[in-house]
């Protein structure tokens, strides 16, 4: 079905209500029920997603393996849970392994980066012609924006920003992302000089009638959008001081490093506290065919401080009680390491770590052999890790569905289910 | 390890003599000093060892991670290996027999990126990704000296020809010469072209280190990288007038494949012999007179050299390459359908003049 097609039958529109009104399904009621969303809203959870994009070494992060064949040069350190080691690399973050789980069994599908990152943060659903959303997108859609109303789904990323609707998929462009590139808000964004507050309303009003009458007729995805996009607009106007890097102390500088990703997780720790419910931090640059070692040493390194200084804030806030922290590639790295010290993309047998709301605390599931080539006993595709996700965040992704202009689609591959060993 | 079949045979300056193929990857290799034995660091931790009949000796397995570096004496038959695991160690050979004379390993709290002997073998430096230089007599491996390098992170270092200083070359470019009686910093040279921040990656870096015979040449190698991640670059010398300290030449390469030169030698006091490593299936052996501007013999058939080492009064070479097909994305199978660990063949080469 192309959601972009107008369709101007009503009889469509009611067969769908009818077909709510009379579903036995209690996940597609359930979903829209407003008891069910009032039950959500009132736990306001939070995600923050970070995502280094081109595929962290799981050997020189997560799941080392020290002195064997494709271990690398570096060793693996303990942390602050007895039995649990991780790479040399993340003294800091050791120091937070109380606090956090971690999958080693994640075996997923695609070697290439082009597949491999949609399919991993589109959950790679089963096939039924629809194009899934990303993970912000689908928490966007399944829980709303939290009490504060701010944005439901921000991207903090380098370059270029604006109003990334394809993550959305079937859902429509209104669960898009709204990137604020390179961690500064979106162009044009304050209110200019020259337009007072009243005049500003009035031309809120204005158009606000104007998409009332653009409505009438059409599919609404596009025209709630681009409501939606000014309702964002609007929220963020008020909050501008989260972009002021003013309101940054040279200690929280200092803390999370000046480099793109420790002002991003920086920035996405003061959105989370702003109330968005959903926070993309995404870093570039891990895609270490060539070099990976020292490659690791400084791209790691920096990540450890700013994650270590993103779970003492979270932590000491109290907030890990509600923010679902997730740390995610879209695969990893190969153990066999090429002629220029590189190593390649790797799905087979590679590793996520998380912390925060619905999690188990100072916790590591599943396994992979000596060498790190495969996954020893079961392994994990991603949807596994929707399913842990959504249940973290107390949605029963098993039963849950979303409504593609009437065509029920679970939220997760049916066929997977949740890690439950890291669940609280 | 097993000996190479076929191999093949590069034309002009070189003449192959044998490749031998280690059961792994080697970052270093040195020959003694009376050219008998070719002492190789490998990635499985050991210590590896072929003899002038190109048998390996049994290997030496007291190090962990990587076997980084390797430097062979110049005054007797001795040699000393650091690891990516700060252990540093210092051997003799009597007699075609490996003797440990001391093995520390803790000389370092992080990985050691080069070691080198003084002239006079009676000390042997290190630098490591602890920031720290440190200096050890060979005699007992007791510390001498250490200072640190803070300031950024060490990646070669190498003796001054009359063994009073050392020079240490760092990521970001810099090599930087201390007086080695006191650790403090007499001068440095400017190599900002081996480094570039890409992203949120700092790549490159200042790899190799070399004097010439005589002393009045101090050479250096890296790449000049135009990226992260893949990290491709052009291959860049650099080489210093050492007494006055002005910079001579920069030789670059012209593709961006060819990556670091990982590994340079003077062959005599007007010619030098370098290896680069690139991406998967590049990378080159390549001789250089230091009066010309271009590589005056290049040898393509081996790819991803990572050392080079010099025997015999430069009659003698042997390059260490990875075998062919070493990259590949998901789990690439061999023909017995196991997933391959890549390997190192070691090319012996002998110079015609």
């Amino acid at each position: 079905m192309n959601k972009m097609q107008k369709c101007f039958s009503k009889e469509h529109n009611i067969s769908r209500r009818e077909w709510f009104q009379h579903l036995g399904v209690v996940g597609a009621a359930g979903m829209f029920s407003p008891a069910f969303a009032e039950a959500i809203k009132k736990k306001d959870k939070q995600v923050m997603f970070i995502w280094l994009d081109g595929g962290i070494s799981q050997l020189e992060s997560w799941d080392p393996k020290p002195n064997t064949t494709f271990g690398g040069p570096f060793r693996a350190i303990p942390t602050n849970v007895n039995g649990i080691h991780i790479s040399e690399l993340l003294p800091k973050t050791s120091m937070h392994m109380d606090k956090m789980a971690i999958v080693r069994s994640l075996s997923t599908k695609d070697n290439s980066h082009s597949a491999g990152v949609d399919r991993i943060q589109r959950g790679d659903p089963k096939n039924r012609g629809v194009t899934y959303p990303y993970i912000g997108s689908a928490i966007s859609k399944l829980m709303g924006p939290c009490e504060e109303g701010m944005p439901p789904y921000v991207w903090i990323k380098p370059m270029n920003g604006g109003f990334i609707s394809k993550d959305a998929g079937f859902l429509g462009p209104k669960y898009g992302a709204i990137a604020f590139g390179d961690g500064k808000p979106p162009d044009n964004l304050p209110r200019a000089q020259t337009v007072s507050k009243e005049l500003d309303d009035i031309r809120k009003e204005f158009r606000a009638k104007l998409d009332l009458q653009y409505r009438k007729g059409r599919m609404p995805e596009n025209s709630e959008a681009a409501t939606a996009v000014f309702d964002m607009a609007d929220k963020l106007q008020q909050r501008l001081d989260l972009f002021d890097p003013a309101n940054v102390s040279a200690k929280d500088a200092e803390r999370y490093g000046t480099w793109d990703l420790g002002r991003h997780l920086y920035l996405g720790r003061r959105m989370l506290e702003a109330g968005v419910r959903f926070v993309k931090v995404t870093s570039y640059g891990w895609d270490t065919h060539g070099d990976n070692f020292n490659g690791h040493l400084s791209l790691v390194s920096k990540f450890d401080k700013s994650f270590a200084a993103l779970m003492d804030d979270l932590h000491d806030r109290k907030m890990l009680d509600n923010v679902l922290v997730i740390v995610l590639s879209e695969f990893g790295r190969t153990p066999r390491i090429n002629g220029h010290h590189g190593r390649d993309h790797w799905p087979e047998a590679w590793s996520c770590a998380m912390a925060g709301c619905g999690l188990k605390k100072g916790i590591v599931s599943g396994k992979t052999n000596a060498l790190g080539t495969e996954v020893e006993g079961k392994s994990h595709d991603i949807g596994s890790m929707f399913h842990t996700w959504f249940s973290a965040l107390g949605l029963d992704s098993a039963s849950l569905e979303y409504d593609n202009q009437g065509q029920p689609l679970p939220v997760a591959h049916e066929d997977e289910k949740a890690v439950t060993e890291v669940l609280a | 390890m097993f000996l190479q079949k076929k191999a093949d045979q590069p034309a002009g300056k070189t003449k192959l003599i044998k490749t031998v193929n280690l059961p792994s990857q080697a970052n270093a290799a040195r020959f003694s000093k009376d050219g008998r034995f070719l002492v190789l660091g490998c990635m499985d931790g050991q210590i590896r060892l072929l003899n002038d009949s190109y048998e390996e000796l049994p290997p030496i397995a007291l190090h962990h991670g990587w076997v980084q570096t390797i430097d062979c004496s110049s005054k007797d038959e001795s040699f000393a290996s650091g690891d990516s695991w700060g252990g540093l160690a210092y051997h003799k050979i009597q007699q075609g027999n490996i003797q440990k004379v001391w093995h520390d390993p803790k000389a370092h709290s992080g990985w050691i990126k080069k070691i080198a002997l003084s002239n006079d073998s009676s000390t042997v430096a290190s630098c490591a990704t602890d920031q720290m230089i440190r200096l050890f007599s060979t005699k007992d491996g007791s510390k001498i000296r250490e200072w640190s390098y803070a300031s950024s992170q060490p990646m070669a270092l190498c003796f001054s020809p009359d063994d009073k200083t050392l020079v240490v070359s760092d990521l970001n470019g810099k090599l930087d010469e201390f007086v080695v009686n006191n650790g403090e910093k007499k001068r440095s040279f400017d190599a900002s072209i081996f480094y570039k921040l890409d992203r949120i990656q700092d790549v490159g870096g200042v790899r190799s280190i070399a004097f010439s015979p005589d002393g009045n040449l101090m050479a250096c190698g890296g790449c000049k990288p135009s990226t992260g991640g893949f990290v491709q670059g052009m291959t860049v010398i650099k080489i210093f007038d050492w007494n006055s300290g002005k910079e001579l030449k920069t030789v670059q390469g012209s593709s961006d494949n060819d990556g670091f030169v990982h590994d340079l030698r003077f062959l005599n006091n007007k010619e030098l012999v370098a290896v680069s490593s690139g991406q998967p299936g590049n990378g080159k052996l390549f001789f250089l007179k230091v009066e010309e501007n271009q590589p005056y013999h290049t040898v393509s058939n081996y790819p991803n050299c990572h050392a080079v080492a010099v025997g015999s009064e430069g009659k003698k070479l042997a390059v260490v390459a990875t075998n062919s097909n070493s990259s590949g994305n998901g789990k690439v199978l061999d023909k017995e359908k196991k997933y391959p660990a890549n390997f190192s063949p070691v090319h012996f080469l002998e110079l015609l003049s």
